[in-house]
């Protein structure tokens, strides 16, 4: 098989963009690599347009099978090309847009994943909101971001006895602003002026909530999973919440959180706000030191920062939606009820609102904060069952034996679907003439 | 011998001062206090202070006659009067479950403990408010929660019967917005019935401006726009409207602020007032642009059309933006001087037969009324007395039945007759007025073979006078005024009052199918009205015969119109139907509305009392609400249908700090959907288990809110605040039993 993959943004603009929501794609691809490799040859390309109907000319003629797999929402994939190609696409809200928007035929997504026949997403919430949309039996298979493998070692090294409780250390180079040193009402530029990018130690003792989340985008809700932890720990010292804020812009990212938190009751618990390029070493650090992740998001197409801490077994407290369905539930961690609310696709100009996403109950959080404290305190081996039971549960959703058989069964019927299509389709009288080869 | 009673009943809003507090914070206090009044009554005699400054002396009055005195203010803690020696038991509303304890702006007293401290009492309206007082200031203060005695007044919507299925005409003295009259989606909005949906006020003929910039209340005017930004709006569709407020007429100039975009700049887009339209064409930055209409007729919709409203290739803009407003200005060009009486003819070719609203289109003699609420705009105000002369006549009932003729807020009745004759009848106008029309027309089918129209009164002209000496007569030179030298501009119309005048046009709402109905403060966030709606044309949304009455108890109704635009370009289609009424009712129509109100629906974040609900239930009207705050008092499984609600940090509302303190609660709009779907099945499919939903909201506010009972629980609360008179424990002694918690 060959596998010819492309995503629209490039490791060179991505330095720039770290938190845009497209940033994603580019690391969803990097992550499923490994795991096509083992299916066959993988190239990527920086142009559809001019490259892949050559490469798919030159399987063709060598009876090999070639697909183009194509990380970007479905206005963005190209359609027309001879080249077989399978999108893949990550997805939170529960209908699909189907209308075309200002002339741009691309945008009505319904049309587009139905001539490319086939769809890969990322959760069985997407598999099924795209089988509504187009029809019961269309090719869809949900293979999440196949990170399992990189960060399930680490639950070993989470478990090392003595850790409830001790101090944890994670090196960094950045911005830190922490509850115990620093007053978060103060005015905000000096705030950020007194707390310049360099090199520290975040030092963390007691029951550490992480939470890993771009202040910018609306749909983390992060404000909710702020203020329910000050509301169940206003006076509990020994829990401390991380919000490690993604977003290129320091002082945008900062200025958004300072400003929620300025309205907060003064609380006992401590509150870290972090804003850093960790390195692989300093982030793994990070999640070692890390009890429970947390996430009160208004829906997910997988949540990659939650992937990759239960995968080391760091139980959750999330809303019970979209992607988490497939892989929280009591056994694992918290999981916070949500209720439907309408809205409108993010690339729909017109904000008519022909969809749902999913609010947490804010209530549900504090109250997952408050049992999740007492239980990681009072019961070691239930937190240790939980833990366990988060790492099976990812070990199920991404890893990458369960994303190659997946992919295996997925490409082989397309495969199959594709020779069928050619067998009974008469060949168009241009193919003749038409230059196999270079 | 117990001692008589003495009540000084005090708040911050009273009558005098009511009319300029219409939306104030402390507004709902003032009718509070009247609430109550009946019940302290019957515990001891009520007099209303205006100022609290005299609370000493008065109570030193009562004491000296052998009375017990008591202050009871009607207001929020930090607003207490703080008299030396009268005893003083505050009476307040509160939502949430965490009082005020914290000072802030330098004001120690905005800790309500502070606040708190030296009362004798305090009444709130609920247990949980009562509760949030007690945690906060411990067991020894005397509390009590009641909650306002409604329960007798309703007795007269009672007594009237239900009308249940029926199809009922509400009077609606304002604006009447009716989502049947739209048409709506993504890139269309238009009102078919512009003078019916939008508040109308009178033209003084000065100059005024509108503001469409962020966060100015005129925003609501615009139809079919994206969110207003700190510039002003953009358009969204390839025409929009902004509905001005006033009844232009006469010769009248608008000066707008504007800009384009892309394609649009350098195009002749059409501005349009009225019947006349200009050519506008915009160039690359923000301009001013004149327009001047002659008005034959007058006009209140500005209608700018022909914009391209596609995206320019390549650009990052997407919106389909073509033309934004800034603002806009409206001046009178020429100053009307002449007083003449106006004739209008309504007949067919008659320039006049334009003014006429809600009529079928005019024939030779004249014209046929096709509503119950037919009217005529005049092409002027006119003020102070004013004879009007009306030919006119009656169909059917209508000849005989006395209908009611209102110019402005002014009314009189008069029956038409079987043939065309004359009517005189003279108004007086305490403000001026445009609207001439008629209520209580019972339109009645026409009777001639082919003609399908249903006929009430029939109109072939109207003269109307001004009478009052303030009128500026002509004189025989030609000048105006009482001296020849007063300028042109001096003769402008005479009593026109600081305010804006309503033109008072009578709507109708027909109401018919199942009727749900909520009655809030669409500015007051907590409201969650937004939620309502798009919850209720979710749930309904293939349905048609079921009807969202929101009745808006806010004076401004531009200050929520945007959102109400926004939501009827942005729900998917709906078949249901939403009616936002903006305006007065008086009590018979409320009381019908009542009385057609199938379930009250309400969808709050927190409640200190909501009296609507307590009314409708009061008249045996299920509700839809959620089970918390002051609502837990008396909602139960049996009186109403439950809504999801859990907590969310909120702010204190009148601390201007914003900083979360407290917990209100989140309504689950999944939750309102699921609830008002299974309502309707209850309510068409269940008619028994509807029919005893009634009585039990009914039974159950006759035990809660009766003034038996709030009397007595005053009085209880009143024995145990030993505190009132030291000297005299008499009324310890003789209302002892019922203890105060």
């Amino acid at each position: 098989m060959m596998f010819l993959v492309h995503v629209p943004f490039t490791a060179s603009s991505i330095g720039g963009d770290l938190g845009r929501a497209d940033y994603s794609y580019y690391f969803v691809m990097r992550s499923y690599l490994p795991v096509l490799e083992t299916l066959g040859t993988v190239r990527e390309i920086a142009d559809p347009q001019s490259e892949a109907d050559q490469w798919h000319r030159r399987a063709v003629a060598d009876g090999e099978y070639c697909v183009l797999l194509c990380f970007a929402p479905p206005h963005r994939v190209p359609v027309g090309l001879a080249c077989p190609v399978v999108p893949v696409i990550a997805w939170e809200y529960d209908s699909l847009p189907d209308t075309p928007w200002a002339g741009r035929r691309g945008t009505d997504w319904l049309r587009v994943l139905a001539i490319l026949g086939s769809t890969i997403t990322h959760s069985g919430f997407t598999a099924r909101v795209v089988r509504e949309a187009i029809r019961p039996d269309y090719p869809v298979v949900s293979v999440p971001a196949p990170v399992w493998d990189r960060f399930a070692p680490l639950a070993e090294r989470r478990c090392a006895p003595g850790t409830s409780g001790a101090e944890r250390g994670v090196s960094l180079a950045g911005t830190l602003m922490d509850s115990r040193s620093c007053d978060f009402a103060a005015d905000a530029e000096a705030l950020l002026a007194g707390h310049p990018p360099q090199s520290q130690r975040l030092v963390l003792d007691g029951v550490v909530y992480t939470a890993v989340f771009c202040p910018l985008d609306g749909r983390k809700n992060w404000e909710d999973l702020l203020t329910a932890f000050c509301w169940a720990f206003r006076d509990e010292a020994d829990c401390t919440l991380v919000m490690k804020l993604v977003h290129h812009d320091r002082d945008e990212a900062v200025r958004e959180v300072l400003a929620e938190l300025r309205r907060l009751p003064p609380v006992a618990a401590r509150i870290v706000l972090l804003h850093a390029y960790l390195d692989d070493a300093q982030y793994e650090n990070l999640l070692c030191a890390t009890d429970f992740a947390v996430n009160s998001s208004l829906g997910e197409g997988q949540c990659l920062p939650l992937m990759e801490y239960m995968s080391a077994g760091v139980p959750a407290i999330a809303p019970a939606h979209t992607a988490m369905l497939d892989y929280l539930d009591a056994a694992s961690g918290f999981p916070v009820r949500a209720h439907q609310e309408l809205y409108h696709w993010p690339e729909d100009m017109g904000l008519i609102l022909r969809t749902r996403r999913f609010r947490p109950e804010w209530e549900g959080l504090r109250q997952a904060y408050e049992r999740s404290r007492a239980l990681r305190l009072g019961d070691p081996q239930a937190y240790a069952r939980m833990s366990a039971a988060a790492q099976e549960n990812l070990r199920r959703y991404c890893s990458q034996a369960v994303a190659h058989d997946r992919l295996v069964a997925f490409f082989s019927a397309h495969e199959a679907a594709g020779a069928a299509a050619r067998r009974d389709t008469p060949p168009p009288a241009m193919e003749a003439s038409t230059c196999c080869g270079d | 011998m117990k001692r008589p009673l003495h009540f000084l009943f005090w708040s911050r809003i009273n009558a005098g001062n009511i009319r300029e507090s219409l939306g104030a914070p402390e507004y709902s206090y003032y009718f509070l206090l009247k609430e109550f009044r009946p019940a302290f009554e019957r515990l001891g005699q009520v007099s209303v202070l205006d100022d609290p400054a005299q609370a000493d002396a008065r109570h030193d009055e009562a004491v000296a006659r052998g009375e017990d005195c008591v202050l009871i203010a009607f207001t929020a803690p930090q607003n207490l009067p703080q008299p030396a020696r009268c005893p003083v038991i505050p009476l307040f509303a509160w939502e949430f479950e965490r009082i005020p304890d914290e000072a802030w702006g330098g004001n120690p007293r905005n800790d309500w403990r502070v606040a708190l401290g030296g009362v004798a009492g305090a009444i709130t309206l609920s247990e949980h408010a009562l509760e949030a007082v007690r945690r906060a200031l411990g067991p020894r203060l005397p509390l009590l929660a009641v909650p306002v005695p409604l329960w007798e007044r309703m007795e007269s919507v009672r007594g009237a019967g239900d009308e249940a299925g029926h199809t009922v005409t509400l009077g609606v003295d304002g604006a009447v917005l009716d989502t049947r009259d739209f048409e709506a989606g993504p890139e269309r909005l238009r009102c078919a019935r512009p003078l019916a949906a939008y508040a109308l006020e009178l033209w003084d003929g000065r100059a005024h401006a509108l503001d469409f910039r962020l966060h100015a209340p005129d925003t609501g005017a615009l139809l079919g726009f994206y969110r207003p930004e700190p510039w002003g709006a953009w358009s969204r569709n390839d025409e929009v409207w902004i509905a001005l407020p006033w009844l232009l007429h006469g010769e009248v100039e608008l000066e707008l602020v504007v800009r384009a975009y892309g394609r649009n700049q350098g195009r002749a887009l059409m501005a349009g007032l009225g019947d006349a339209y200009r050519v506008l064409r915009i160039g690359g930055g923000e301009e001013s642009h004149t327009l001047r209409f002659s008005l034959d007729h007058p006009a209140r919709m500005l209608h700018i059309a022909g914009i391209d409203p596609r995206p320019v290739p390549g650009a990052r803009e997407e919106r389909s933006i073509g033309f934004g407003i800034t603002g806009l200005a409206v001046r009178a060009t020429v100053v009307p001087i002449a007083r003449d009486t106006l004739r209008l003819e309504l007949h067919a070719e008659s320039p006049h037969s334009v003014l006429l609203q809600e009529f079928w289109a005019p024939e030779g003699w004249g014209a046929w009324s096709a509503s119950s609420a037919p009217w005529l705009m005049l092409p002027r105000p006119v003020a102070g007395r004013v004879r009007v002369q009306i030919e006119a006549l009656g169909h059917g009932r209508n000849a005989v039945t006395p209908l009611g003729v209102y110019l402005g807020g002014a009314r009189h009745t008069f029956v038409p007759g079987a043939g065309l004759q004359w009517h005189t009848l003279e108004f007086d106008l305490a403000e001026p007025a445009q609207v001439l029309g008629f209520t209580g027309v019972q339109p009645e089918p026409a009777g001639a073979a082919g003609d399908m129209r249903m006929l009430g009164v029939g109109l072939r002209s109207v003269t109307l006078e001004e009478l009052s000496e303030g009128v500026l007569a002509e004189s025989d030179d030609g000048s105006v005024g009482g001296s020849g030298d007063e300028c042109a501009e001096e003769a402008a119309l005479v009593a026109w009052p600081h305010t804006t005048v309503a033109a008072h046009v009578r709507q109708r709402l027909v109401l018919d199918g199942t009727v749900y109905t909520s009655v809030l403060n669409p500015l007051d966030d907590r409201k969650n009205w937004e939620l309502l709606v798009s919850a209720f044309c979710t749930a309904f949304a293939g349905r048609e015969g079921v009807t969202l009455v929101l009745k808006m108890t806010q004076r401004l109704q531009r200050s929520y119109l945007f959102e109400m635009h926004r939501l009827l370009q942005c729900l998917p289609r709906f078949a249901c139907r939403v009616v936002v009424v903006h305006g007065f009712l008086d009590e018979a129509d409320y009381g019908e509305l009542m009385r057609r109100t199938d379930f009250y629906v309400n969808v709050s974040k927190a409640e200190g009392l909501c009296i609507p609900l307590m009314e409708f239930m009061s008249c045996g009207r299920p509700a839809l609400a959620p089970r918390h705050t002051s609502m837990l008092d008396y909602l139960n499984d049996r009186n109403s249908i439950a809504i999801d609600a859990t907590t969310e940090p909120c702010i204190w509302p009148h601390d201007e700090r914003a900083v979360l303190r407290t917990l209100q609660y989140r309504v689950s709009w999944e939750s309102v959907v699921d609830a008002l779907r299974h309502s309707f099945t209850l309510r068409h499919e269940n008619p028994g288990t509807y029919r005893g939903m009634c009585e039990a909201a009914a039974g159950t506010m006759r035990g809660y809110c009766g003034i038996e009972r709030v009397a007595g629980e005053l009085g209880r609360l009143l024995a145990g605040t030993s505190r009132m008179h030291a000297a005299t424990p008499s009324i310890a002694d003789a209302t002892a039993g019922g203890g105060t918690r």
